[in-house]
């Protein structure tokens, strides 16, 4: 078989990774930080000329309680932190970026999503203009063709479906054709409908049954398509909270091998298709902003994949969602009973926080110029951190030979660039420049 | 054997103060620098959000700012408060309280800030006798004035970005005064005070700051200004033929 990847070099160095959709990684987020840093953060945030846009993103937990009055009571407390949130930034600053996640998003009715949305808007105010990214996790069971319009009206531009939903019960080896059930509507109205985004895990499956999944998907033809690695709930949008401290630790190497060799037949496949790996088997349609953007390192590893480059304070809202303003993460309360505590005492559910240093914040540029970009500039660094680059990372660049002499990544005069193979080990990769995991310089971990 | 100076060491003293040639001392004999020194008592560094003193507060002494900044402000007849002025190193504040016994407005640290406090019956008495001090405050008085009149003038009947075009230049100024980048700085005030102090709403103000921004005229990050065309700049402020006077 004529492959473009050598599969034996990528397992060869292949090690579990973080995913690094944010660094530092969650594990490494001490209870430094408290709700009244926070606040004052936040306050400050109002005080530049050009305060920054705003996102908000929205976790709903899949566990919400036995019957239907769980969600109606967690959007109860979600509409009190938003009042007690939006009390902290100045009245015109309208979210501009919205992502309603997590693995119980998908089970909020229209009702109850359009009246999360107007709450949001009396409280923060929601963009008006059309370039506003507003996305939401739906559940594909039972979602009927005829939704999706509806969706749109309530201002979604954006659907992020993880066919694993479909899939029950969980762990069974999924070799049903989930996407089968997927409506895709077809036809010219497909143009005023959200930018779908669709999500699949690669563990636990089989060359042949992925070979005839990945024709499926070619011929539905989303916008977007992520193949995430792991069996982690809700990887592709969202870190598992639920999951023990270092979740990507927890799979065995023989199946990362063939994790990897599912997501090299994934890229071999989609690539002549039409499609544009962005890297960490996120894929966009050749004509995808999120494309063009890469094209012009503009592109920005986040949390649920990739978006657009720009700064924006990010504010979290729900059991275990993070913010991230200026230079600080802050994560809220992950058990429900400890963040409806929080919230009825009527304080932030803020529980933990930290705040970036300076090496965390050159470390940060080196990752969001690899994971973004595809390369880093050694220019482009020194020249906003004030530093020598072949000094300040020579342990890491000597830790780099052993992929550079397998040809996985490119060590230029000027910069550090992987091969297309090198590009879906991209988390190992860019694991030597997260400072944690280098010997001698254990920080943080043992603060779990 | 090196010694390292301590940071008190090199500003406690008149003699020393890098901001000498914009305060009181600048001009005068060492010998009067020195009875200037015996009256001024420097303040300890107050927060940010400190009152130095408070409209209606007896008038005792006048204040020279020596790091950080602060703002002075005068409460409106309907009940806002109106920014009177922002005021960096090197200038005097509580000048207009000498006509009264009382201070009119309100003097506000907008960040970690110190100051020199400069009791005014003795600065009086000691200006009596050297008439280089009295010389001086009178200087500082109509720099002072001078300052406020052409800022009144060049705010009225403006548009918003000429207004916050004639406040950039100003700030500019006053940091190259001190030794400091005319290009590049950092506002010390928030959005909201700025606003204030123009008469802009801080949504009108952001907006305007973006559009200086889209001209080229300016870029921004966070608090941090750079002046990019200083020329198009002036242009805007004053006017063509202004912008000449203005180089000239």
């Amino acid at each position: 078989m004529n492959r473009s990847i050598d599969l034996a070099l990528l397992v060869k160095h292949d090690r579990p990774a973080p995913d690094y959709g944010l660094f530092p990684t969650l594990v490494r987020l001490p209870e430094k930080r408290s709700a009244d840093d926070y606040r004052l953060v936040a306050l400050a945030s109002n005080e530049d000329p050009i305060p920054k846009p705003l996102t908000v993103y929205v976790h709903v937990p899949s566990w919400l309680g036995h019957d239907s009055r769980g969600p109606v009571r967690y959007l109860g407390y979600l509409k009190r932190e938003i009042a007690l949130q939006s009390a902290l930034f100045d009245g015109d600053r309208r979210i501009e970026r919205l992502v309603l996640s997590g693995n119980g998003a998908g089970r909020l009715g229209d009702g109850q999503l359009a009246g999360l949305l107007a709450e949001l808007d009396v409280h923060f105010g929601l963009k008006r203009s059309r370039d506003r990214d507003f996305a939401l996790r739906i559940d594909p069971r039972g979602l009927s063709p005829q939704r999706l319009p509806l969706l749109a009206a309530l201002g979604f531009n954006r659907l992020l479906v993880d066919l694993q939903d479909l899939e029950t019960p969980a762990g069974v080896p999924g070799e049903r054709q989930p996407a089968d059930e997927w409506p895709a509507p077809a036809g010219p109205e497909r143009s005023h409908l959200p930018v779908t985004e669709l999500a699949l895990r690669l563990s636990g499956r089989t060359a042949v049954g992925f070979s005839a999944l990945l024709e499926r998907l070619v011929s539905l033809r989303p916008e977007r398509i992520t193949l995430y690695r792991d069996g982690l709930c809700g990887a592709a949008v969202w870190p598992a909270f639920s999951c023990p401290s270092a979740p990507w630790q927890r799979i065995a190497t023989p199946e990362r091998g063939a994790v990897l060799a599912l997501l090299a037949q994934g890229v071999e496949r989609l690539v002549p298709a039409g499609y544009v790996h962005l890297g960490m088997g996120r894929f966009a349609l050749a004509s995808d902003a999120l494309v063009a953007a890469q094209r012009h390192g503009q592109l920005q590893r986040c949390l649920e994949g990739y978006n657009l480059r720009g700064e924006a304070d990010c504010i979290g809202l729900g059991a275990g969602a993070i913010s991230h303003l200026d230079d600080g993460y802050y994560q809220n309360a992950r058990e429900l009973p400890d963040y409806c505590a929080r919230l009825d005492a009527g304080q932030l559910a803020i529980c933990r926080g930290y705040e970036l240093t300076a090496d965390d914040r050159v470390r940060q540029a080196v990752i969001q110029h690899l994971m973004g970009g595809g390369n880093v500039r050694y220019a482009t660094v020194e020249k906003a951190h004030r530093l020598v680059f072949r000094n300040y990372f020579a342990p890491e660049l000597l830790a780099l030979q052993a992929m550079a002499s397998d040809d996985l990544v490119e060590l230029r005069r000027d910069g550090i660039e992987p091969t297309q193979s090198g590009g879906l080990l991209m988390e190992r990769l860019v694991m030597l420049f997260d400072g944690a995991f280098s010997e001698g310089r254990p920080r943080y971990l043992q603060m779990i | 054997m090196t010694r390292i100076a301590t940071l008190s060491e090199t500003r406690d003293n008149c003699h020393n103060c890098r901001l000498r040639t914009l305060c009181l001392p600048d001009n005068l004999p060492v010998e009067d620098v020195g009875r200037l020194a015996g009256i001024v008592q420097r303040r300890k560094p107050v927060s940010r959000g400190t009152l130095l003193f408070q409209a209606g507060q007896r008038f005792n002494s006048i204040y020279a700012v020596r790091t950080g900044a602060v703002k002075t402000t005068t409460l409106m007849a309907n009940g806002d408060e109106h920014i009177s002025g922002f005021h960096l190193p090197g200038e005097v504040i509580g000048l207009d309280a000498i006509v009264s016994r009382d201070h009119p407005s309100t003097a506000v640290a907008l960040e970690t800030a110190s100051v020199c406090e400069i009791p005014y019956a003795e600065l009086e008495n000691l200006s009596d006798r050297t008439p280089a001090l009295q010389h001086q405050l009178m200087r500082i008085m109509s720099r002072e004035l001078l300052a406020e009149q052409s800022t009144n003038h060049l705010l009225t009947r403006r548009s918003a970005e000429q207004r916050l075009a004639v406040v950039l230049l100003t700030f500019s100024e006053r940091f190259a005064s001190r030794g400091l980048s005319a290009q590049r700085f950092r506002l010390p005030m928030s959005r909201l005070d700025l606003g204030n102090y123009l008469g802009l709403v801080p949504e009108t103000m952001s907006r305007t700051f973006r559009r200086l921004e889209e001209q080229g005229l300016v870029s921004i990050a966070g608090k941090e200004v750079e002046i990019v065309d200083i020329c198009a700049m002036q242009g805007l402020a004053f006017g063509a033929q202004g912008a000449q006077a203005a180089r000239a």
